[in-house]
């Protein structure tokens, strides 16, 4: 029976608990082990994120992604938090990504909902109404 | 009749031999000559009505023959004039069946033609119109690009958020 990233996050974040700050490297050492010996080094990348999705999911915590082509005001990033938060019922921690593909505005996601507020959303919506019209 | 026989001088016994002589002669023409003719000619007589009983036969039998013939002839000649008009309305049909499948056939080329006609003319039209969305859309992109500053993309943001 193979064990999966998931499964090796889920066990570190339970043995990490109250532990110290040494206590936790040797766990993390520990679990890359498990990760190579499972033929699962590939997925390193994966593993901290995954803790954290874990830490997340403990404490009903959701990630929200907000990408936007400048840096969002606190008071706009507070009115996304609340927004996100009345939809879903959980506190919502924030990531902010500046994307320089986005021509204005910000899109935000969470979980498996994507809200886009962005100008490249109008102009894809117009390039689809122009060629349907 | 005294006198008639010393008129005449006739002499009884000479006469009586003459009709004796005569009636020789006559039994001997009747016997040789006048009996085996008779009899001839009687056989002629039944030749010549068999022949011509036989002739009136074969001139019966000709005539039938002609009237079957020709009766046959008639019914051949129905018969082929039947045949003659059944080929021709069969021709007819498949003529007029080769036509319609021609024809059929030919409305359906031309249909096909048309509608691959329109579909390509609504390839056409389509194509142009997403090029042209796509032109309008990479012209407003650069346009907005250009446009779009820190604070327009903050008021911007703003308007958004304020709509959720």
């Amino acid at each position: 029976m193979s064990i999966t990233v998931k499964q090796i996050a889920q066990a570190l974040f339970q043995q990490s608990q109250g532990k110290k700050s040494k206590e936790v490297d040797i766990l993390i050492d520990n679990a890359f082990k498990i990760l190579a010996e499972n033929n699962l080094l590939k997925y390193k990348d994966q593993l901290l994120p995954a803790v954290e999705q874990v830490r997340r999911e403990v404490e009903n915590k959701l990630l929200a992604t907000v990408r936007s082509r400048n840096k969002l005001t606190t008071g706009q990033l507070k009115e996304i938090g609340d927004y996100v938060e009345s939809k879903t019922g959980k506190t919502v921690e924030l990531a902010e990504v500046l994307d320089e593909g986005i021509i204005g505005g910000a899109k935000v996601t969470y979980e498996d909902t994507e809200l886009d507020l962005t100008i490249n959303k109008k102009l894809k919506v117009l390039k689809q109404y122009l060629q349907t019209k | 009749m005294q006198e008639l026989i010393n008129t005449f001088h006739i002499d009884w016994k000479l006469m009586t031999a003459q009709i004796i002589n005569f009636a020789i002669v006559l039994f001997v023409i009747w016997k040789f000559a006048l009996k085996p003719i008779m009899k001839t000619m009687l056989e002629r007589t039944k030749t010549i009505e068999n022949s011509l009983e036989q002739a009136k036969e074969i001139e019966a039998r000709v005539a039938r023959t002609s009237e079957e013939s020709q009766a046959k002839i008639s019914a051949a000649q129905q018969e082929a004039t039947v045949i003659i008009t059944e080929a021709s309305k069969t021709a007819e049909i498949k003529r007029q069946q080769a036509v319609t499948e021609t024809e059929e056939k030919v409305a359906n080329l031309v249909s096909q033609a048309k509608e691959q006609i329109e579909r390509q003319k609504q390839e056409m039209v389509k194509q142009a119109q997403s090029e042209m969305a796509e032109l309008v859309v990479q012209a407003t992109s650069k346009v907005l690009e250009q446009k779009m500053d820190k604070a327009t993309d903050k008021q911007l943001i703003s308007d958004v958020l304020k709509k959720l």
